[in-house]
């Protein structure tokens, strides 16, 4: 293999694809990242299995040939070197010259034959989404997932309900649950749904920055985002994911607006002491405000007033703070919609449009 | 009392068989599963072809590369496997409430209620290992019995793939030349004591005097001739039942001075309490455990009138329970505080309860990982407290 190509592109295309690499493998091949320099082409591949990412962009090959190098090191290495072009060339078949004016790396690779043969989808489905749309369904649920992999292994995964018209994302960690809802032509002619890792949609959006297109397939097991010149596969997550639509509510014991930023630095501020104590912060509703409050035993207490736009009933619950900041973000208007639906249910979040996005919180108990 | 029917599931070489069922490119192969996550460096799991090369769980994987240089290794992917086990599970929950995770590749299910319901225990056993070979791809060995001592005995007697079941009128030729390391709570160090006074096998254990073991052994004695005699009365326990966080320090140098053994305990209420209040939970039983020089060790309960996360209220029961036990010199003091309940939290899929206790354990191992790792003389602990 002879190659050369930009220092800036290779730079980034590593950068991509080593996202892929999980850094806990004891298989020596896949800390690395298999390049394979063919047709004026550079195509780089990493994989810890459970996700791969595939970059590819022009070169100049001046003999083809493939090799796996320890993609970390070899991303250090690049980085550090003088804008301009880099020249990469195999010797003895596994190791690597890496050159660029007057610097000249020489790395021990691994054999490519080494590289796992991954899984290709067959007969899969195709879907449109727009990558601007995919990148709003990520962000406002991602967070809502649940960290533990281990132990509620469907909750830590983004759920992508797919219809002919439209798309809905959900994520939910059992206590919360974020929803968001975007109009796109599809392309498919049924609903069809989709668990999905968030460690995979959220390196997608770290990798699709300058992508402009994306057609996603969805396979049996497997699902691949292709972009014109990225390629990322994840695979399914497998247990079964809760029955969210029963837990959306369908009427509100009472419904207000209240100012979106003023709510939010109020609940930040209340936030600073109910840490200490499992977030916990006391709400209630009268006399035209939300009175928020929170009391930590030996070391103080907050209060905080935020006026209602609209809005009538009193009401009164416990909540965890963390999960209504978090839940804000979504919401991109400039009032919010809260909608109460008993001390023991779940409190909404809304845009005051209240379209495209809803969250849902469930209170604390007194 | 009826005869209880216990079934125990093990799943065959679970890591490497999952692993080989995600990635078709190992077929074939030799498959080891190691590294990361758990002990540094040691083998996980290690598929059927690995085995026969001698590679064997808990070796250094650079052994383990010696015998079989050929073999694929993998990281290990507890998420996945966790993924695995939580489908197992549900297919257990189908016929019995009463499921028993131990890790993610075990589980002792009791179906003793369960048989008017779906038919013989061993017809039941029969139909999981069929469909967790069919909905999910994996292999495991079913061992059926009245308790769960020979449930695991029998679901070992025929791996991989085995189904096995010890009836009772059998289980005592069937113990006669059991090995002793097989009995539950009989590691190397009590091995190497009944080895000591000839014995090898559980009918060798049977035919020796209480009075003799109790002399070598104490209190386990009458737990070691039960399990020699096919007795093992230890409930089938779901996780829901087995919550509770503790710590205990063992000194490294004996402690006799009572204000600073109870310092320390006020030390060890304050973190718990803590914790407690930061995870939103609170207690309703203080278990305090004293060990002695001579390693006779003793452990006191207390039951609180309600659950509690109020550091004081926990210290002055576990006092109480401290000075109760008189010690003299002490080599090792814990904590624990059980029958721990989540009072605030309330839940939006309220059927998935079974579930989310499960997550719960989980959240208390990890501050067994903020505060275990690398302490030498504290270990924090989450043990399964038995109901009864």
């Amino acid at each position: 293999m002879r190659v050369a190509c930009e220092r800036e592109i290779l730079t980034k295309n590593i950068g991509a694809v080593q996202r892929a690499i999980s850094g806990r493998s004891t298989l020596p091949v896949l800390n690395n990242i298999l390049m394979e320099a063919k047709d004026e082409q550079l195509r780089l591949l990493a994989t810890d299995i459970e996700l791969a990412i595939e970059a590819k962009f022009p070169a100049k090959v001046e003999k083809e040939g493939s090799i796996t190098f320890p993609g970390k090191y070899f991303l250090e290495i690049v980085r550090r070197l003088p804008s301009g072009e880099v020249e990469m060339e195999l010797e003895k078949g596994t190791i690597i010259h890496i050159k660029s004016g007057k610097t000249h790396f020489s790395i021990s690779g691994l054999s490519s034959d080494e590289f796992p043969i991954l899984s290709q989808i067959k007969d899969g489905a195709g879907v449109n989404i727009k990558p601007e749309n995919l990148k709003a369904l990520i962000e406002d649920t991602t967070f809502a997932t649940s960290k533990d992999e281990v132990t509620r292994p469907e909750l830590s995964g983004i759920l992508l309900v797919l219809y002919p018209d439209k798309v809905q994302a959900v994520g939910t960690d059992g206590n919360r649950l974020a929803l968001r809802e975007i109009e796109e032509e599809t392309g498919i002619t049924s609903k069809q749904e989709v668990l999905l890792p968030s460690r995979a949609l959220e390196e997608y959006l770290r990798i699709s920055g300058d992508e402009e297109e994306l057609k996603i397939i969805i396979g049996q097991n497997q699902v691949d985002f292709i972009m014109p010149a990225k390629k990322l596969s994840t695979r399914k997550i497998q247990s079964k994911f809760p029955s969210w639509e029963q837990v959306i509510p369908q009427s509100y014991e009472a419904t207000f607006l209240v100012d979106t930023k003023k709510f939010q630095e109020a609940l930040d501020r209340c936030y600073l002491l109910a840490r200490l104590i499992a977030n916990k912060v006391h709400l209630k509703g009268e006399g035209g405000a939300f009175l928020l409050s929170t009391t930590v035993p030996e070391v103080g207490s907050v209060e905080e007033e935020v006026e209602w736009a609209q809005g009538t009933a009193n009401i009164e619950l416990h909540f965890n703070v963390r999960y209504l900041l978090e839940g804000l973000r979504g919401i991109k208007t400039e009032y919010t919609f809260i909608g109460f639906t008993g001390k023991e249910r779940p409190l909404v979040l809304r845009p005051s449009d209240e379209k495209g996005y809803l969250y849902l919180a469930m209170p604390l108990r007194a | 009392m009826k005869k209880r029917r216990i079934i125990h599931v093990d799943m065959d070489a679970f890591f490497a068989s999952v692993e080989e069922l995600d990635n078709p490119f190992l077929k074939g192969k030799p498959v080891i599963v190691g590294g990361h996550q758990t002990k540094r460096g040691v083998v996980s799991s290690a598929n059927y072809l690995a085995r026969s090369y001698g590679v064997k769980a808990a070796m250094p994987l650079w052994q383990a590369k010696q015998l079989c240089p050929q073999a694929v290794f993998l990281p290990v992917r507890m998420h996945r496997y966790a993924e695995i086990s939580r489908r197992f599970l549900e297919i257990f929950f189908d016929y019995t409430p009463l499921v028993e995770p131990m890790g993610f590749d075990e589980a002792y299910l009791d179906v003793t209620g369960s048989e008017h319901l779906f038919g013989p225990a061993l017809e039941i056993g029969k139909e999981i290992q069929r469909r967790v070979k069919e909905e999910i791809g994996l292999s495991c060995s079913v061992g059926i019995s009245y308790n769960k001592f020979l449930a695991k005995i029998a679901s070992g007697w025929k791996k991989p793939g085995g189904l096995f079941q010890i009836l009772e009128e059998d289980a005592l030729d069937f113990l006669e030349e059991l090995p002793l390391e097989e009995l539950p709570g009989v590691g190397y160090a009590t091995k190497e004591r009944l080895e000591r006074m000839g014995l090898r096998k559980a009918g060798e254990l049977r035919q020796v005097p209480l009075e003799v073991l109790e002399a070598e052994f104490g209190k386990m004695a009458l737990e070691l001739l039960a399990y020699a005699q096919g007795i093992d009365d230890r409930p089938v326990t779901p996780v829901s039942e087995r919550k509770s966080i503790g710590e205990e320090c063992t000194f490294a140098q004996d402690i006799s001075d009572p204000e600073r053994l109870l310092m320390i305990l006020l030390e060890m209420t304050d973190r718990l309490a803590r914790y407690l209040r930061q995870e939103g939970f609170r207690a309703q039983r203080v278990t305090v455990k004293v060990r002695f020089p001579n390693f006779k060790t003793i452990t006191r309960s207390d039951t609180l009138p309600q659950p509690t996360d109020v550091n004081d209220e926990i210290y002055q029961a576990a006092k109480r329970l401290f000075l109760k036990s008189l010690p003299g010199r002490v080599r090792l003091l814990g904590l624990s505080l059980s029958g721990l309940v989540k009072v605030e939290e309330l839940l939006l899929f309220p059927e998935d309860k079974k579930v989310k206790d499960e997550s719960l354990v989980k959240a208390l191992d990890k501050i067994q990982e903020k505060y275990g790792e690398g302490a030498i003389e504290r270990a924090l602990r989450l043990r399964g407290k038995r109901k009864g």
